[in-house]
């Protein structure tokens, strides 16, 4: 706005020099310094300007004007208030305080006709110097309107200033500078300008009131805030003949509100994304309720108790002001709306009831919230657990009440499903108990009890080395603890506990870090499991084992022991016969002869028997050598060393394709010549055919070899027997044999990780099946003696 | 020849009448001239070549060192094996053939004969005519084709 300069050239000083006319006070915005009556003439509101100015007390609030000292005392003042109390009326006059003379604007607020109404009362200071002027003189409003803390000018209707008061002169540091040309624009901060310029010439435009809030100028360029108003003086003929203006500094009016604003800001942000639900209602009915009744919360707390329907009128003619989104997601509602339409359904719940009354409690009982943790239904009838807070009102809030809930729905779940794990432990056959990282006990379940013999009570709190860890396992135990401790899991391992009486029990544990949702190791978790029957099974299969192996050794041992030493007695008797037959065959007489032939015969069977012996318990003795055998090579060696005996019963042995497999290879010599041979002796009237065939068993590495002949076969009812120590079917005169071959073959194909089983039919043929498996490690070929 | 050949003395080491009844006889029957002594234990036998070595008197010829020693392992008291150590750490005994003739099959028993430096080892047959086929074997390489000292 170009607000042009008045020609005039005053100083601030000389007000009384200040052209104009007469300034129609009424319009005069101060603000600065005010107090509010309520309708019943009583202070209600003090600004602080005001209550330093008149000494106003902060016990004087809530006094009849009439009682409080400053007022007292101008009764013409006095009479103004009550006016404008009862009849609206608005006045501008003089108040004579008694230290000083103040210029006192009364405005009722808006009144029902006929009612009283609250009145504001502004307040200018006048010089202090003047003379309380009379009302009307116009020097005397110079006097004022110079002595006044707001800038005060006027302009004619082009806008050229033609007066300005000493605080304008004071502010901005300007004289008046009548300069035509001279834009008082550059006093309103560039960032104001459009804005005021439009609004002013709106205001010329229209005739009508101006008013901004800008920025002006000081002195030391420094911007401050300004209530900016201007209203037109019209002439009688309603043409405007002057602006008035008036610019009262609001400054800190407007760095309160910023904050204000900002802090406003803040909370509703707050109010909107808190992770809480949040309900603001108004609790004026409860609040007025306990302010009509006597024993009023203590009525009120039973009335929740005992009469729902007085609580239930209570709680429902309160009503829900606000809700933030979290409340609304909480209890399922689609909007605000809803859920304070709802609101009542989600706070039907006897637990609600309840709260209710120990809120009000709290409330009687003086202290400033409540809290509890309450079900409640959301609107689409599932149950929702909330801890509810409630923050009673305070002289700040007024009648309303905040209630944050927190949904612990998970966490009142949680608590069920520990409720099902406790009784899952508490029902455990394994002794689950928990130590601090330390290992002192912290629970212990009744099976603990049940094995250990130490009640719950006798072990809690203490450290279990002193309990149930025996004396001799106590470094054990702080190894394992240190172990758990840097987060690792032990399982089943085997150790002693200590009985409450002392016994030493055997036990597998298996030990596990507990930690919290840092991932913290706060506790030791230890299942334990009474082990002494399993173990005393064990250690019995143990001995059971070790008997049989030994008993194994020492058969073996016996076998080649005797076999041994029979050699000695067995030379002794077959030495002498021999000698005997060599030099006295024919000497003596027939019967002679047969004799010893008969004793050299026995002597012969008796050391291939020896021999059988020896060989049978020598396999597996000797540390073997597994390296890859030929088998078809194998067979070419065996039946050159039983040429003699094929080529005598025109015998048949043929084989395809057998393979080369690691194992020992003097063992599958005499495992091929053992049978063969078994093949070639048991041969029938047909010419003996044996066939030696071999086949991968498929995904595995065994092969699976058959011996087959077409001779006299057998029961299969012996088939299992045949390959025991000294089991013949047939007599010595028929068949040669020391009923140790087929032991023998087993032997071999045991250490060869295999089977071997027998398919026979007397009168058609047997065959000898076998598997090897291909690179078997025998375990107990080690020993030799 | 100027001086005959001394035939050959054999010093048989063995406990059991039985086989020494059959070596006698097999010696016999090949018609092998040689003087057979025979110890039944290693002391005796030790005892036998420390005369033999003392009397170092050529014209009896019954305490010459012997040409070939042939020796049982399973003997009472002391093993053969002893003797095999004994003979073969003595500087005059250790060129002496020493075969060891057993029953035992036990394949230790086999490597300790040679670690012990015996010449070599051989097991007695039960069957007479392998016996003597052995024995002729023996006689015919240690006593006729073998190149031994003086």
């Amino acid at each position: 706005m170009e607000l042009p300069c008045t020609d005039s050239d005053q100083g601030p000083a000389d007000k009384h020099e200040a052209t104009g006319p007469s300034i129609p006070m009424a319009q005069i915005s101060s603000g600065a310094a005010m107090i509010m009556l309520d309708a019943s003439g009583r202070l209600i509101l003090v600004s602080p300007a005001i209550s330093t100015l008149l000494a106003i007390q902060p016990g004087d609030i809530g006094k009849s004007v009439a009682d409080i000292e400053a007022f007292a005392s101008d009764a013409a003042f006095a009479r103004d208030v009550g006016r404008a109390i009862a009849d609206g009326a608005h006045a501008v006059r003089l108040f004579t305080a008694p230290q000083r003379t103040l210029l006192a604007r009364i405005t009722p607020s808006i009144a029902r006709s006929g009612e009283p109404c609250p009145v504001a009362i502004e307040f200018l200071d006048s010089d202090s110097n003047a003379a309380a002027p009379a009302c009307g003189d116009e020097a005397s409003y110079k006097a004022i309107v110079d002595g006044a803390p707001s800038m005060i000018w006027t302009c004619d209707p082009q806008g050229n200033l033609d007066y300005v008061n000493r605080q304008w002169v004071h502010y901005t540091g300007l004289p008046l500078a009548p300069t035509p040309g001279n834009s008082v624009d550059e006093l309103i901060h560039p960032d104001d300008r459009p804005q005021a310029q439009l609004a002013w010439q709106r205001a010329v435009k229209t005739a009508t009131s101006y008013r901004d809030e800008l920025r002006i100028r000081r002195h030391d360029g420094e911007y401050r805030w300004f209530d900016t108003r201007a209203v037109p003086m019209r002439r009688e003929d309603g043409r405007v003949a002057k602006w008035f203006g008036v610019a009262t500094e609001i400054e800190d009016r407007r760095r309160s509100l910023q904050r204000l604003v900002r802090s406003e800001h803040r909370f509703r942000n707050v109010f909107e994304i808190a992770p809480i639900g949040i309900l603001e209602v108004d609790w004026t009915p409860i609040l007025d309720f306990l302010d009509e009744s006597a024993a009023s919360a203590e009525a009120l707390g039973n009335a929740f108790r005992h009469a729902p329907d007085i609580a239930g009128k209570l709680l429902s003619s309160t009503t829900v002001t606000g809700v933030n989104p979290k409340a609304i997601q909480l209890f399922g509602a689609s909007g605000a709306n809803e859920l304070i339409a709802k609101i009542s359904q989600v706070f039907a719940t006897p637990a609600a009831d309840e709260a209710m009354a120990r809120a009000v409690d709290a409330l009687a009982a003086g202290e400033h919230g409540f809290a509890a943790e309450i079900s409640l239904n959301a609107i689409d009838g599932r149950g929702v657990t909330v801890l509810l807070r409630m923050a009673f009102p305070t002289s700040e809030s007024g009648n309303r009440v905040l209630v944050t809930m927190i949904d612990i729905s998970d966490a009142v779940n949680a608590q069920r499903i520990e409720h099902k794990l406790a009784q899952i432990v508490n029902n455990s056959f394994d002794a689950i108990t928990s130590k601090t990282p330390d290992g002192i006990i912290t629970s212990w379940n009744p099976a603990a009890t049940r094995l250990f013999g130490f009640t719950e009570d006798e072990v809690l709190n203490r450290p279990a080395t002193q309990t149930i860890v025996p004396a001799s396992h106590i470094e054990e135990e702080d190894a394992i603890l240190a172990r758990i401790n840097k987060g690792e899991t032990l399982a089943q391992v085997e150790t002693r506990r200590r009985h409450k009486s002392g016994r030493l029990i055997d036990c597998a544990i298996t030990i596990s870090p507990l930690r919290d949702s840092t991932g913290q190791v706060t506790g030791i978790s230890t299942i334990a499991r009474d082990v002494t029957e399993q173990k005393r099974v064990e250690a019995e299969s143990k001995v059971a084992a070790m008997k049989l192996q030994r008993s194994n050794v020492e058969l073996e041992r016996f076998a080649y022991v005797a076999s041994h030493d029979l050699q000695e007695p067995l030379r002794s008797i077959a030495g002498p016969l021999q000698l005997l037959r060599k030099k006295y065959r024919g000497q003596i007489d027939e019967n002679a002869d047969t004799y010893i032939e008969l004793a050299v015969q026995g002597a012969g069977r008796m050391r291939d028997i020896i021999d059988g012996l020896l060989a049978y318990s020598r396999v597996g003795r000797n540390a073997a050598t597994i390296a890859p055998v030929d088998v078809d090579a194998v067979a070419r060696h065996v039946v050159t060393i039983l040429q003699p005996a094929i080529a005598a019963i025109h015998a048949v042995v043929e084989w395809h394709e057998l393979p080369t497999l690691a194992g020992q290879k003097t063992l599958l010599n005499q495992l091929l010549q053992n049978l063969i041979s078994n093949a070639l002796k048991f041969h029938g009237d047909r010419q003996p055919h044996i066939t030696i065939t071999a086949s991968r068993i498929d995904g595995t590495r065994r092969w699976r070899f058959a011996v087959r002949d077409n001779g006299i076969g057998f029961d299969m009812k012996f088939s299992e027997e045949i390959f025991t120590v000294f089991r013949r079917l047939h007599a010595h005169s028929k068949y040669a044999g020391t009923g140790l071959g087929l032991a023998l073959c087993r032997r071999v194909v045991e250490l060869h990780g295999g089977r071997i089983w027998a398919e026979s039919e007397p009168g058609v043929g047997t065959t000898m099946w076998f598997e090897l498996e291909d690179g078997f490690n025998p375990e107990d070929t080690g020993e030799s003696v | 020849m100027s001086f005959p050949t001394p035939i050959p003395k054999i010093l048989l080491v063995e406990d059991s009448q039985v086989d020494i009844m059959i070596v006698t006889e097999v010696l016999q029957d090949l018609a092998i001239e040689c003087d057979l002594v025979t110890a039944s234990n290693v002391e005796d036998a030790l005892e036998e070549l420390l005369v033999a070595e003392g009397a170092s008197d050529a014209a009896n010829l019954s305490q010459r060192l012997p040409t070939l020693i042939l020796v049982d392992i399973n003997l009472q008291g002391s093993s053969g094996l002893h003797l095999v150590r004994e003979l073969k750490q003595d500087a005059t005994f250790r060129s002496i053939p020493v075969v060891v003739l057993t029953t035992s099959q036990a394949p230790s028993d086999v490597k300790a004969a040679y670690d012990l430096q015996a010449n070599c080892y051989l097991r007695k047959p039960i069957d007479y005519a392998q016996f003597r086929d052995l024995i002729a074997m023996i006689a015919a390489f240690w006593l006729q084709h073998a190149e031994l000292p003086a």
